[in-house]
């Protein structure tokens, strides 16, 4: 697994939970930055994410996760 | 006579465990978290031709400081098929305000999972103040379609 900072997406809610834009992902705890503390609204977090996700780099590879879950209606047009 | 047939051009198929396995393991381990919304904490997606037995799930609520105004606490499980909608598999939810308060859930499965389907875990503490431990855990192996 490598550790990767990613964006928070979502409003927070069951319909549309707070979440990483990534297929397969684990948060790492005590991570989180929040755009509003207040409110509770997630900025980014650290996430773990498969090695063959990644590149030589150790960083995120679009390309990498299209060919992983190609035939997935989301995945599949992953941009990154 | 005894008439003794060759045994053809057919193999049995290996059993699922034996078509190239491998095993994924997650864990999101909260310690004194504050409150939050619902917070997808671990994802995980079965790749293109692959499937996916989960025999084993967790999730676990401690509260670990009282809060100002309680609200319930849930940790769940759900199942999301590819192209589908999500479903919630497992809940464990607390209510009392007390530190200590504890509500924990293992499942020990035999789901399988489908090319595209998604096993997620989530938090939520719908709380003023206060904190709690949380924790989610998933095995499962991975294996040839």
């Amino acid at each position: 697994m490598v550790k990767v900072k990613a964006k928070v997406t979502g409003k927070g809610t069951p319909d549309d939970p707070s979440r990483v834009n990534l297929p397969t992902y684990g948060m790492v705890p005590g991570t989180e930055e929040y755009a509003d503390k207040a409110k509770r609204v997630l900025k980014s977090v650290v996430v773990e994410i498969p090695d063959d996700e990644v590149d030589e780099k150790g960083k995120l590879d679009p390309e990498k996760i299209r060919r992983k879950y190609r035939d997935h209606p989301v995945w599949s047009k992953f941009k990154g | 006579m005894v008439k003794v047939k060759s045994p053809g051009r057919y193999v049995a198929r290996p059993e699922w465990y034996d078509r190239n396995p491998g095993d994924r393991v997650g864990e999101y381990l909260g310690i004194d978290v504050a409150p939050a919304t619902d917070v997808e904490r671990l994802s995980y997606t079965v790749p293109t031709g692959k499937k996916a037995m989960v025999e084993f799930i967790q999730a676990t609520i401690i509260r670990s400081a009282a809060a100002t105004t309680v609200g319930r606490v849930y940790a769940h499980w759900s199942v999301t098929p590819s192209g589908g909608s999500v479903k919630v598999i497992m809940r464990t939810f607390i209510i009392g305000n007390a530190v200590g308060e504890k509500s924990d859930l293992v499942g020990g499965a035999t789901i399988t999972l489908l090319a595209g389907d998604a096993l997620r875990g989530h938090t939520q503490d719908w709380s003023t103040g206060g904190t709690c431990h949380f924790n989610l855990t998933y095995k499962i192996t991975e294996f040839d379609a």
